[in-house]
């Protein structure tokens, strides 16, 4: 994909921050580079909008010729030369002549309007046609940059957001922005080409008039900003009480156990009702501001409209006009003001896309936690050999979670990281995957730093078995083929029996192609739990990773993956975080791990003859064998 | 909300949309859009009942609207009388001989009928133009107030079903949740209330003002002349019924839209979940490909529908086009052979009034088919909330519950059989007792009902045949709340919800104190490890507890037990993710707080239950054997295996 590295210029950062200071405007102007893709259908859609405008214009044009033409059918015969004089001249002799011959015109008139009408019929199906594949293309490569830029931003930016709003960024957000494009943008568009063709028409029959058309103009534009300045921050906490109001039900949804556990349903119904008060007091106030944005916008048009109606009057009088031409002004104001009608739908949809389309560049601008270099080599040959030199790091740099960290794994060796919760173990693991850069040392695999080889190859070699098993709505044999989708079944048969998973696999009702449910919902910890690891057996890698991946599942079962897994990555390195005193003793190396440092390496025996952490533990569990922690408890323990 | 494509042809005072989505981002869209299909009146019935309590104001602002709507419909009499001022010999309008009765009582405006004609034309004018901006005026000042009662009562019905769609769920049992996918819950209280908003605010409004108007425009025009008014209205059900045509059509190409755009957002959501395996196994290549074909789909169907509305909208013009074409023939006949009617003088006036009417009687019939949509959708998303409002909860409290000052803590099994699905019974004929103060454990292979036991405890099911008890109580009978507040339970799936480490330890007990919260943490031996986070007990856990390790997690569940000082406490694998140091800790906790409670513990590692007073083995749904630690190895029976396999491990 060439178009990743246009996502990840060096400034990034610098364009992220730039972004809290740009306006409306700038940020409308930021959208265009999303147009450039799309802008031959662009210009296509403005011909025909262009089109439209003209064809409709030309058909009113002709209904006012038509109209005027018919004044002069009226039996009184035409008024306009005498009308000066109220006095009505004799014509009875030439009536009936003139008649027929206007009548003829009528009727190639009226033949001409037909034809206009079902040519802007015509015009109208091809505007909408690339109306619509303006709007999909462009949001289709939007989206798809936004889906691109996610899967490479890496963890550090998913860490920040949660799923759900990274999901409503990259779903209606950009609705939201495809939205404002097809109907908001084109039908701006439209209004201006209909406010200056009718005003050009109007202008045509008399230029004052077409003057005082464009007086409301002004006012209109005055007053849509000003509800809009007013509205946007209204608007802003509307769609965050929205949002408050969705997490406190989705929540309440997600842990029912726990609120039917704790009886607290009326304390969660309190904490719903709050934000619905609240919401309902926000939707409230926005709609009083629109029920006075609508007559407003509307009484500036009557305003205007009769003033024109008036002057029209008075010229008409005058004999300057005609029937015909007040008819059309009235056609041109109601036009005007019903495409104006759509303001305020487009100026709601504004504010909206605006606040949508800042979350965006929020997406596209941010700061990937990890780069890939383009071009940088593959990971060399090797069989796993994996060396940390002085690794510092920290989520937020002033907070290191990991300090001076360095140690050695020879390929094919088991390592296995201990100690208490927080220490350091997840995340020591995670930047072996290059799942984060160090802030300080470097990680060599092979003898390669693993900051610059590629990352797709890196991560070739390098599986990780997560915490939290995260299996894909999909096939059980799709799940395990993950990493490798065009492997044959006998490899994935494979990797499902050396994780134990082969067995319960085979009971479900499809086995392998039983579909799992929402995130594997249908299937226990423990099973879940296997499947992750057959998934990473499949991968095939250098260096295997087991974070605390086999908590869920019971130790007879445990001990059997131990096994098949040993044989199996005979030539590659195996790292293991694991509670369990059982796993440990099984690693020909434990590191412990103890607030970011690294307070004891060794075997198990060398471990347990020195005192320190690992001892306590050891000694804990293996004294939980003879007397039960419930009844005595013990206190000696301490170091 | 593919319909947003077909422009609307709306009429001003209907301003759809700004109340639209009020859930703004976070709304979850419905799981379908109404098919094309006949009305249900069930339904409708429903939703007129929850308008119930507004029944009178929406038909008030319904009348307030045909009031509005009435005096817009005159405009076109207003334009009529100023585009036939021309005619010669103007006698001052109606208008003008108010003015001028009004101006004779003050003794001005004498003698018009001395004025020169183009004075008589002038005055026409100005008193046509003044009454036009009264009439106008008025209409728009009501119109704010319709606006605004309108949405009110329309908000005020949608957020009270919010919230008892939210309170019904809080009512429902543990039963619901196992068979209703989480997404559709969710949609249930936000994006289906969402989508009936329009109707709900709007529906009385529209269904009242089109239906008058479209008449009232009918009336006028065959007031007018009924000769040309026939000659047009038959076009009315042409229009309709096109319109009818193009809807079922459309209706089809937006049920494929929407399939495909389902796949676009659940590929998404899923990956953006999964992001981390994505990128541990590198596929994010794959993924944008696949990503980009169902997006390929997505823009060919939308491709469709916009070709169909393409083919029908411009269509739906013509007809009406039609309608204009015959007003103005026959009209310019008329005004050919005007003079021969002698009765009906034909004015330009007046032709130019029908052609302006036919429009107002055109426009309620192409909204009437947005609004058929908008009333299938909502009706669509109003059955499924229907039935969910509908849902019985399983367990429920009975008419006169037992309310229990105090428990002592014995809780008793007799001959216990329970399935999720009462045909597939998962506990087959359980009987045990727990005297207060002991501890029971629960062992047994993955599935073998150990979690179940500790849900009927709980009573998030209830059993289908035999009896649970506390001290004697069967505990259908108390109070739920009175129930669960003798209750703690610690469970493998760790929930926290988002706040701060201190709101989640006091979510049982919200009246807690700061300092009782420490006093807890300490008694339990973790407060040090809960400070040393960055914020210390005020940090944020983040949406369900992402912010925090599963240790942490852990300990904060099993905090937020303790400080409910349950009489009854649960562990249902409690310990599993907390490292050894932790779980030393805690189970040093656990022997001071188990000493007044009856406690039941389900534990992989063995070690951890080697005390209890009783152990529960558990095979099937059956118990196996039981007895103490001791008992069960002399026996050397299941338990005996699994402790020796567990030690060998």
């Amino acid at each position: 994909m060439d178009s990743q590295s246009d996502n990840n210029p060096p400034s990034a950062t610098s364009r992220l921050r730039h972004l809290d200071r740009m306006t409306n405007f700038q940020l409308v102007r930021e959208m265009t580079q999303f147009v450039k893709p799309v802008r031959y259908t662009a210009a296509v859609a403005c011909v025909l909008v262009g089109l439209a405008v003209f064809l409709e214009i030309f058909g009113v044009n002709l209904t006012r010729v038509i109209i005027n033409t018919l004044s002069h059918l009226s039996p009184h015969g035409p008024l306009a030369p005498s009308r000066g004089h109220f006095h009505l001249k004799p014509m009875a002799h030439h009536q009936s002549m003139a008649n027929a011959t206007t009548f003829h015109a009528i009727v190639w008139l009226l033949v001409l309007l037909a034809a206009t009408t079902i040519l802007l019929a015509i015009t109208n199906l091809f505007r909408s046609l690339a109306n619509t594949k303006l709007s999909m293309d462009m949001v289709y490569f939007m989206r798809s940059q936004a889906y691109d830029k996610l899967q490479h931003l890496g963890f550090g930016f998913h860490d920040r957001h949660s799923t759900g709003q990274i999901i409503n960024r990259a779903l209606s957000d950009l609705h939201n922005i495809r939205f404002f494009m097809n109907l908001s943008l084109v039908s701006a568009a439209e209004i201006v080409g209909y406010v200056i063709g009718y005003n050009l028409l109007v202008a045509a029959i008399n230029p004052w008039m077409g003057l005082a058309a464009l007086l409301p103009i002004p006012f209109w534009i005055l007053y849509i900003r000003y509800f809009g300045r007013r509205m946007q921050p209204i608007q802003k906490s509307l769609m965050d009480t929205g949002d408050q109001m969705v997490s406190v039900y989705s929540e309440a949804v997600a842990g029912v156990h726990v609120v039917k556990a704790f009886a607290t349903e009326r304390m969660e119904i309190s904490k719903y009702q709050e934000k619905t008060d609240r919401l309902f007091d926000q939707t409230m106030q926005t709609v009083g501001m629109w029920a006075a944005f609508v007559p407003t916008i509307r009484g500036i048009a009557t305003i205007a409209n009769l003033l024109l109606f008036f002057i029209g009057g008075v010229l008409a009088v005058h004999g300057v006009l005609f029937a015909g031409d007040i008819f059309v002004f009235g056609i041109a104001m109601g036009a005007i003001l019903s495409r104006l009608q759509q303001i305020n739908q487009i100026s709601n949809q504004y504010q909206t896309a605006i606040v949508s389309a800042r979350r965006f560049f929020e997406i596209i601008y941010a700061d990937p936690s990890v780069t890939d270099t383009p071009g940088s080599p593959e990971l060399p040959a090797g069989r796993g050999d994996v060396e940390f030199r002085a690794v510092t790091f920290g989520y937020k740099p002033e907070n290191p979670v990991l300090q001076d960290v360095s140690f050695t794994a020879r390929a094919g060796s088991m390592v296995a990281l201990v100690g208490p919760t927080g220490a350091g173990k997840t995340t020591l693991m995670q930047l072996l995957a290059r799942f984060y850069d160090p802030q300080r040392g470097a990680i060599f695999i092979d003898g390669a730093d693993i900051r610059h080889v590629s990352l797709g190859s890196l991560r070739r070699n390098v599986s990780v078995v997560f915490q939290e098993t995260f299996l894909f709505s999909d096939t059980v044999a799709a799940n395990i083929r993950y990493a490798n989708p065009n492997a044959p079944m006998e490899l994935v048969r494979r990797a499902a029996r050396l994780s134990q998973a082969e067995e319960f696999i085979n009971q479900m009702p499809d086995g392998y192609d039983t579909i799992l449910g929402e995130r594997g919902m249908t299937l226990s910890g423990g099973q879940k739990q296997r499947i992750a690891i057959a998934r990473a057996i499949l991968a095939d890698p250098r260096i295997l990773i087991l974070d605390d991946a086999l908590a869920a599942i019971d130790p007879g079962t445990e001990a059997l993956i131990r096994q098949s897994l040993r044989e199996l990555l005979r030539n590659r390195t195996l790292f293991v975080i694991a509670h369990r005193l059982s796993t440990v003793k099984a690693a020909d190396q434990v590191l412990v791990l103890e607030n970011g440092f690294i307070t004891q390496s060794g075997t198990h025996e060398q471990l347990l003859a020195q005192s320190g952490h690992y001892r306590d533990i050891a000694r804990i569990q293996l004294m939980g064998f003879e007397s039960s922690l419930i009844e005595k408890p013990t206190v000696e323990v301490h170091p | 909300m593919k319909r947003g494509d077909v422009p609307l042809k709306t009429r001003p005072w209907i301003s759809r949309r700004h109340d639209r989505g009020v859930s703004g981002a976070a709304s979850f869209k419905p799981d379908f859009e109404a098919d094309y299909r006949a009305l249900d009146w069930k339904i409708l019935r429903g939703v007129w009942q929850w308008m119930a309590p507004y029944r009178n104001g929406y038909l008030f602002m319904a009348f307030a609207g045909l009031v509005m709507s009435g005096l817009e419909l005159v405009t076109p009499r207003f334009l009529q009388q100023l585009v036939d001022t021309d005619i010669p010999g103007q006698k001052p309008n109606i208008f003008s001989l108010w003015l001028i009765k009004c101006g004779a009582l003050f003794g001005v405006l004498k003698n018009t009928s001395r004025w020169p004609h183009a004075s008589v034309a002038y005055l026409n004018i100005t008193t046509t133009i003044l009454v036009w901006g009264l009439t106008m005026a008025t209409a728009l000042l009501i119109q704010r107030q319709v606006i605004w009662y309108t949405t009110y009562y329309g908000q005020k019905v949608l957020f009270k079903l919010r919230l008892d769609v939210f309170e019904q769920l809080q009512r429902l049992s543990m039963n619901y949740y196992d068979k209703t996918r989480f997404g559709r819950i969710l949609t249930r209280g936000t994006g289906d209330i969402d989508s009936m908003s329009n109707f709900i605010v709007w529906g009385v409004n529209t269904l009242v003002n089109n239906l008058t108007m479209m008449l009232l425009a009918a009336i006028m025009m065959l007031l007018l002349d009924w000769r040309i008014a026939l000659s047009v209205l038959w076009l009315g059900p042409v229009l309709y019924f096109t319109n009818i045509l193009y809807r079922r059509r459309i209706g089809h190409a937006w049920r494929l839209t929407r399939e495909g755009w389902t796949r676009v957002s659940t590929n998404l959501a899923e990956n953006i979940s999964g992001m981390r395996v994505v990128n541990a196994f590198n596929r994010q290549y794959q993924n944008l490909d696949v990503f980009n074909d169902l997006q390929a789909v997505n823009t060919a169907n939308n491709m469709h529908a916009a070709f169909i509305n393409g083919i029908y909208q411009p269509l739906l013009g013509i007809i009406s086009f039609l309608g204009r074409l015959i007003i103005i023939s026959l009209g310019a006949w008329m005004l050919v052979r005007g003079g021969g009617v002698a009765a009906n003088v034909f004015h330009i006036g007046k032709l130019i009034a029908i052609y302006v009417y036919w429009d107002w009687f055109m426009g309620p019939v192409i909204n009437f088919g947005n609004f058929y949509n908008d009333t299938m959708m909502a009706l669509a998303c109003a059955e499924r909330v229907q039935t969910l409002l509908a849902e019985k909860p399983q367990v429920t409290d009975i008419a006169t519950p037992v309310h229990l000052p105090s428990l002592r803590g014995e809780v008793v099994f007799e001959h216990v059989t329970f399935g999720y699905d009462p045909a597939k019974p998962v506990i087959h004929d359980v009987s045990f007792r727990a005297a207060p103060g002991q501890v029971v454990s629960l062992v047994g292979h993955t599935g073998c009902g150990k979690s179940t036991i500790i849900s009927l405890i709980c009573r998030f099911y209830l059993p289908q045949t035999g009896s649970i008890t506390f001290d004697g109580h069967d505990i259908r009978q108390i109070e739920s709340r009175n129930l669960h507040r003798f209750l703690g339970i610690v469970s493998q799936n760790n929930y926290l919800f988002t706040g701060t480490v201190m709101d989640n330890i006091r979510y049982a007990r919200p009246d807690a104190t700061d300092a009782q919260v420490r006093e807890a943490l300490s008694d339990l031996g973790c407060l040090q490890q809960l400070e040393l986070l960055p914020d210390g007990l005020q940090s944020q856990v983040g949406e369900r507890g992402a912010a925090l390790s599963l240790g942490q997690r852990q300990l904060i569940c099993f905090a937020r037990a303790f400080l409910a000082d349950p009489k009854i406490l649960l562990l249902d694998e409690a310990t599993s993710a907390i490292d050894t140091y932790t779980e030393l800790v805690i189970q040093q906790a656990l022997a001071q707080l188990v000493k007044n409670r009856t406690t039941f513990i389900v534990a992989h590692r063995l070690s951890t239950i080697t005390g209890s007073d009783c152990i529960l083995v558990l095979d099937h749904g059956r118990i196996h054997e039981r007895g103490s630690h001791n008992e069960l190895l002399a026996l050397d029976g299941r338990y005996a295996a699994l402790y020796r396999e567990f030690i060998s491990a």
